[in-house]
């Protein structure tokens, strides 16, 4: 019983901590930048284990999907 | 009501216990039995061969059906106490997997009385109440390991004499003895009364023992057996979470007796509800089982082996929600969608359908066996509020249907098998994503959703809704709350936690979960604080009026960081439930240290459950038996403060969305 295989949450938790390592060579002013992409990251789980696809995919799309509507907001905003 | 069964115990003869006119009546029963043995022609001519030369002459060829179907094979007749040695001598003739056998290593009671058709505690109708069977509760204190205070039937008495034959009185006038063996409680007791010449009716122990179940470790109390009386540990599983109603129910469905029933899981509950079916209805049940998973290449298990859909939810306060959740969505889709070992075939078309589907048009094994468990469940559950013996039957019942759901992925259940389990999960969501959608297109939209349930916001029509997702989807749905206001609350990395949320329902009572409140090691002083805090929001009808609450909870928190001085000791105590012994532990965490605080004459199981107050952390002081006060203020007052931040985010969101400008929120992100 139970599962045998990784979820796309603890997937991404192990690509967030890879992630994670760049900050120990960052500038300070990017950190908080690195911070953001990663929660956008793990945004869209739930959609990329359904859609059963590369987790690593799954959380570069998830930070696309962020940055488009915010994008998307900023634009209506000007308008 | 002169066939009222109430137990039966025994092995090559049954007693069946009857209770009439407040007394127990017993009839004996001769319990014939036997296997059945199925193997190519060869070797089943070369089992009749060698059956003639044993004392097992009494056998026959004939049809036996399986879930799968008919085939042929030997019915060897036999007492159930010869099944054990005659099974070892048919595998070694075997070499293990030439034969294969069925019927085997059932219960003896369960399949006497399921070939028989006869029923623990019978009901005319659901409705019906069982009557009222005397009992004595038995519970008390120990300290050094020596009964220090008893209490029988509401009554603390200290240990004496004349109190030990007054509790012997109680329990010659019961059927029911329910007794707490917490740390070998009861059976101390028994000896402490042996020893001071008390006459005890006959008495058997077997010892506790450690289980891991969900990926927690539990510890079982040793048991207690005395002769004539059905005995009950009051920490047994199904006791503990439904009381004596709920326990005669699954008695009732599983065919199991009712001291069985206290000691096993709801799995092997619902497992011998199936069992007992298959008896019914002519089934036969392997010893062993062939069919756990059929085989599949990496990528296909990485897709498949899928739990339900988990949403996630954007932190922040919601008004105007309401919880949908599917009844019984795992069951229900069990026997809606015939799914079952011998009916489900993989499913070629990929994408908006289900990876399985039913491929036979006749029913399935398993959702028939388990569709008159669902339909009285769904039965308890709809009149539950009405009285309290249906809330204790529907509860008991809750549990048998949950694990047969998790039974159908675990490879000793006799009718389960891996694909079965993954085509509920999958069938599940699916089920989950559609109810989103017809949500969305009706005007909703859908901040959360776990497994089986949904909340929801919008304006639209709640009850069109539900009709159309249950058109679509085969299984019942309802509004489980309307909510004033929800708030979701963010996990450590900022991101929505999927199950740390509170709730303030229309009917003005408070949905809670993942916060401390909910944690049964969380000390009094904490479920305290939230209790308060909860009150303090619970006239708030919009985010306005949460804001408004800033300087009550404020204050709030300050009181009881300054109460920390003054608090009673039990508000302190903390539960400890350690996951491995003693000498596991390698790092010293509090844990640890707890359990070495007991010193060397106390062994703590797995499981095993203990209380303690810290004294001083540093100088691993803790109180494990009330003899010390005083307590560790500072670590008392972070584990406060860690109770404080649900509420401050529910009050920092809050005040920012109304445009209330305050300092960010103090806390440590934890993203890696």
């Amino acid at each position: 019983m139970g599962r045998s295989t990784p979820t796309v949450r603890q997937y991404f938790n192990s690509i967030s901590a890879v992630y994670g390592k760049m900050e120990s060579m960052m500038r300070s002013e990017d950190i908080p930048y690195l911070h953001e992409l990663i929660k956008m990251g793990k945004l869209h789980s739930p959609e990329v284990s359904t859609a059963g696809m590369n987790p690593e995919i799954g959380f570069i799309v998830s930070i696309l999907i962020e940055i488009m509507k915010d994008v998307d907001k900023i634009l209506n905003d000007l308008k | 009501m002169n066939d009222y069964l109430i137990n039966a115990t025994g092995l090559d003869i049954i007693e069946l216990w009857y209770y009439a006119g407040d007394k127990i009546s017993k009839e004996r029963k001769r319990n014939d039995t036997w296997i059945f043995i199925s193997g190519s022609e060869y070797d089943m001519d070369f089992l009749e061969n060698q059956l003639e030369n044993s004392d097992y002459k009494n056998y026959q060829r004939e049809e036996g059906k399986d879930i799968y179907g008919t085939f042929q094979g030997v019915k060897i007749h036999t007492k159930p106490s010869k099944i054990k040695d005659l099974v070892y001598a048919i595998d070694c003739m075997g070499v293990g997997r030439k034969f294969s056998i069925y019927n085997a290593d059932i219960n003896p009671q369960l399949r006497y009385t399921s070939e028989n058709n006869l029923t623990f505690f019978p009901l005319e109708r659901l409705d019906d109440h069982d009557p009222d069977i005397p009992f004595t509760r038995i519970s008390g204190r120990m300290r050094n390991n020596e009964v220090t205070t008893m209490e029988i039937n509401g009554r603390e008495m200290k240990p004496s004499r004349e109190s030990y034959e007054d509790l012997i009185d109680e329990i010659n006038g019961s059927v029911f003895v329910i007794y707490n063996n917490n740390h070998d409680f009861f059976r101390r007791l028994i000896s402490a009364m042996k020893d001071a010449g008390i006459e005890v009716p006959a008495s058997h122990f077997s010892n506790g023992g450690t289980y891991t179940s969900y990926g927690q470790v539990h510890h079982n109390n040793g048991r207690v057996s005395l002769k004539g009386k059905i005995c009950i540990e009051e920490n047994s599983f199904v006791y503990s979470e439904a009381g004596i109603s709920g326990l005669m129910e699954v008695s009732r469905m599983s065919s199991l007796p009712p001291s069985m029933v206290s000691y096993v899981t709801p799995g092997t509950a619902v497992s011998s509800l199936e069992i007992s079916y298959a008896i019914k209805n002519n089934v036969l049940v392997p010893l062993y089982k062939s069919d756990y998973e059929a085989e599949k290449n990496i990528s296909d298990l990485s897709r498949m082996d899928m739990g339900g859909t988990v949403l996630q939810p954007t932190p922040g306060i919601y008004t105007d929600v309401t919880e949908i959740d599917f009844s019984s969505m795992y069951p229900s889709i069990i026997v809606n969608y015939n799914l079952s070992p011998e009916t489900i075939s993989r499913n070629s078309i990929t994408g908006e359908e289900a990876d399985y589907y039913a491929v036979k048009e006749e029913r399935g094994f398993l959702s028939l066996a388990l569709e008159g468990l669902l339909r009285t469940r769904l039965h308890y559950k709809s009149v539950k509020g009405s009285d309290s013996v249906y809330g204790q039957r529907d509860t008991a019942l809750k549990w048998m249907l949950l694990t047969s759901f998790g039974y159908t992925g675990y490879k000793n259940a006799k009718f389960g098998k891996i694909e079965v389990h993954e085509s509920i999960t999958s069938t599940g969501r699916k089920c989950l994503s559609d109810a989103m959608k017809i949500a969305e297109s009706m005007g909703f939209s859908v901040i959360h959703g776990i497994v089986d349930s949904l909340w929801i916001s919008g304006k639209g029509s709640i009850d069109r809704l539900l009709s159309a997702i249950k058109e679509r989807t085969r299984i019942d749905i309802v509004a489980d709350g309307q909510y004033e206001w929800i708030a979701f609350l963010p996990s450590r990395s900022e991101i929505g936690a999927v199950n740390r949320y509170i709730g303030l329902r229309k009917d003005g009572s408070f949905k809670v979960r993942g916060i401390e409140i909910r944690q049964k090691n969380s000390p009094g002083i904490v479920r305290k604080f939230q209790m308060d805090a909860l009150a303090t929001l619970q006239n708030c009808r919009n985010v306005s009026d949460i804001s408004s609450r800033y300087d009550t909870i404020k204050n709030l928190e300050r009181s009881y960081i300054e109460k920390i001085r003054q608090s009673d000791s039990d508000d302190f105590r903390i539960r400890v439930s350690p996951s491995k012994w003693k000498d596991q532990y390698r790092v010293r965490n509090m844990t640890k240290r707890a359990m070495e605080s007991f010193g060397s004459e106390v062994e703590i199981m797995p499981g095993q459950e203990f209380y303690i107050s810290v004294i001083d952390n540093r100088r691993n002081l803790f109180d494990v038996d009330d003899s010390n006060h005083g307590i560790d203020r500072e670590f008392y007052r972070k584990i406060l403060e860690r109770s404080f931040e649900s509420f401050d985010f529910i009050i920092s969101w809050a005040r920012k969305s109304i445009g209330v400008s305050e300092k960010p929120f103090n806390k440590t992100l934890d993203l890696f």
